[in-house]
């Protein structure tokens, strides 16, 4: 039995088990969709600001390249007037743009064209030759569109040995032209400074709308066209334009921002390894818990059937077979759930004229009790067997308990009924005095009560009561008569009165009817009944 | 059943404060199993070694089993001695019943 509860109990735990598991994937992966969640929306967040701050960027670095324009139309305008004012003079012109032409300056060559119908002649060239050659098609072409009125145009890119940008200014009637031509970058590579504003870019500057290689002006990398994050600008740039693409070089919004969403990845795994092992802990308790009730369940229930079993075992199973006499007996146990009781009852016979009977009740309830009434049961009925008088039996048994050691006192009533001359000798420890019916009445034994046991060695009295045929004796204990809400004495009254309408019936049919009128299915208290008939 | 009350009420224990030199204590309710942990707790700080008697009052104490007596053969065998005063019927029958004046005095 032991083994089949805890079996029992062992099994549904481990189905829990599964829910234990239930409990921290769900943990797990609550928290892994939720930290999966914030790192995502923080790494959009922060892709969309570092989109913005490089469009910004970039719009400012493109403005940055449009300034160079201004610098260089002062000095072709002011060379372009004074062709125009000195119709042309070459000495006029050198000296007028010399200071802006060489290495390291504005322009490395500088040229003036005289514009005529049939089309445009260089008259004169400052510094290094010029790689715009008046026969070329790039010249035709330009100087064929360009515009007839003061401002700069942007010629293109001009073929020869270092690449070179080239800007022209004519005058108003269209007569003069000057051609200044910059230097690019040697392979167009212009790193940025690492001082510079716009250190954090790599970029790309592009002559027209396009990206084509071919337009390239400058850059900060070998590695073209530019991929990944790029953002580009289209700006108009004398007469032409300038298309800028730019790549960010780490992040523009600051390390931090750009670390959050592992930050966040890094800190929610934590969390969620956290609550998960917290979640698994707290699941395993509460069926640590649950087990452990069920546990205590089973012993409680374990508990209740071993003093259940100890009491129906010291019950004896059959009364002795007495002559002239017919026994019967009665146990009730108490309401479910409440712990085994104390009540015992035994009948010995001592010779073929004498028998002794005990009936006790040991307060209180539970495996204790049990067991000290074990122990007053065999000590009296050695006692009795042996053919003491009731109040001898009581005195020696009395020594047997000590309510302060056990906890527990007993009530108990001995009897000695002698056939041959007709009497009965009855001792009380505390007990509640017999029924005896005849068949005139039914009123209870005057027998001097002595203290219960379990308050060390006493004196007990014996009385002595005749005997008639058909006289009937029932000891019962209290929880017969006692019931909340009344006194004993209303429950005796009415066992009376039960009793004596029963009136000479067969003792068993006496105390049936008796434990069916009395007994109660909400009786707390156990009751024990030992009924005797004398036939003759 | 022809009980008057709804349900068991639990046992209250009370000090009185009187001029006796016992300590005295009133009783109320039933006294059963279930209360007599209650009861026992609140005697035991009181019966220190000098206290020879304890007096209950037990006008309101409507019901008392076995634990009750328990209770009172525990004091007595300390060498205290009980008194009930003005005990109620239900009281003083199981008193009776169980031979229990010998040990604990009654007194209206």
């Amino acid at each position: 039995m032991t083994a089949d509860t805890r079996h029992a109990s062992g099994r549904p735990s481990a189905a829990r088990r599964g829910g234990l598991h239930g409990a921290a994937i769900a943990t797990l992966v609550i928290g892994l969709v939720v930290t999966g969640g914030l790192s995502w929306l923080t790494y959009v967040i922060n892709q969309r600001n570092e989109d913005r701050l490089l469009a910004l960027k970039v719009r400012e670095l493109g403005a940055v390249f449009t300034t160079v324009l201004p610098d260089v139309q002062s000095p072709l305008a002011s060379a372009a007037l004074v062709a125009s004012l000195t119709s042309g003079s070459a000495t006029a012109f050198a000296r007028d743009i010399g200071p802006d032409v060489g290495a390291g300056q504005l322009f490395v060559s500088a040229s003036l064209w005289h514009l005529t119908a049939s089309g445009a002649a260089r008259v004169a060239t400052v510094g290094a030759q010029s790689q715009l050659s008046p026969l070329s098609a790039q010249a035709q072409s330009f100087f064929r569109t360009a515009p007839l009125s003061p401002s700069i145009s942007v010629i293109g890119l001009l073929a020869g040995g270092s690449p070179r940008l080239g800007y022209e200014y004519n005058t108003p009637h269209g007569r003069w032209a000057v051609v200044g031509e910059s230097a690019l970058p040697s392979q167009h590579l212009a790193p940025m400074s690492p001082t510079s504003p716009f250190a954090d870019l790599t970029y790309a500057l592009y002559l027209g709308r396009g990206t084509d290689a071919a337009h390239l002006l400058e850059t900060s990398t070998r590695q073209l066209p530019l991929t990944g994050r790029t953002a580009r600008d289209v700006i108009p740039f004398g007469g032409t334009h300038l298309t800028l693409v730019a790549r960010p070089i780490g992040t523009l919004g600051g390390t931090l921002l750009g670390d959050l969403p592992w930050i966040i990845a890094g800190a929610g795994a934590a969390l969620t390894a956290l609550a998960v092992l917290t979640a698994g802990r707290l699941a395993r308790r509460r069926v640590e818990a649950e087990g452990l009730a069920a546990e205590n369940r089973d012993l409680y229930d374990e508990q209740r059937e071993i003093a259940e079993t100890l009491q129906e075992s010291l019950l004896p199973r059959e009364l002795p077979r007495i002559a002239g006499v017919d026994l019967a007996a009665r146990y009730l146990p108490g309401a479910e759930g409440v712990d085994v009781g104390g009540d015992w009852y035994s009948a010995v016979a001592i010779d073929d004229e004498r028998f002794a009977f005990v009936v006790g009740d040991v307060s209180g309830r539970g495996v204790r009790a049990a067991s000290v009434m074990a122990s007053l049961h065999y000590t009296t009925r050695a006692y009795i067997s042996l053919g003491y008088a009731p109040h001898r039996v009581l005195e020696m048994a009395a020594r047997e308990l000590h309510v302060a050691i056990e906890g527990h006192f007993a009530t108990a009533l001995v009897g000695l009924a002698d056939r041959v001359r007709g009497e009965l000798t009855l001792a009380s420890a505390g007990h509640l005095r017999p029924l005896l019916l005849t068949e005139e009445c039914a009123e209870f034994v005057d027998v001097p009560v002595g203290v219960p046991l379990g308050m060390g060695p006493r004196t007990y009295q014996s009385t002595t009561v005749p005997l008639r045929a058909r006289a009937t004796l029932v000891a019962f204990t209290d929880g017969l008569v006692e019931r909340r809400g009344e006194t004993i004495e209303e429950g005796m009254a009415r066992l009376r009165k039960c009793a004596a309408s029963a009136g000479t019936a067969p003792i068993d049919a006496i105390l049936t009817t008796i434990v069916t009128d009395l007994s109660t299915p909400a009786s707390e208290d156990d009751v024990a009944l030992l009924g005797m008939q004398w036939l003759n | 059943m022809a009980e008057l009350g709804s349900g068991p009420s639990p046992v209250a224990i009370r000090r009185l404060d009187t001029p006796e030199s016992a300590p005295v204590f009133a009783l109320s309710g039933e006294l059963d199993l279930a209360g007599l942990a209650t009861v026992r707790a609140a005697l035991e700080p009181v019966l220190a070694p000098a206290v020879r008697e304890v007096v209950f009052l037990c006008e309101e104490l409507t019901f008392m089993d076995s634990s009750g007596l328990v209770l009172f053969l525990e004091i007595v065998d300390r060498g205290v001695s009980v008194t009930l005063r003005s005990p109620t019927p239900a009281v003083r029958n199981v008193i009776e019943a169980t031979g229990l004046q010998q040990v604990v005095r009654m007194t209206p």
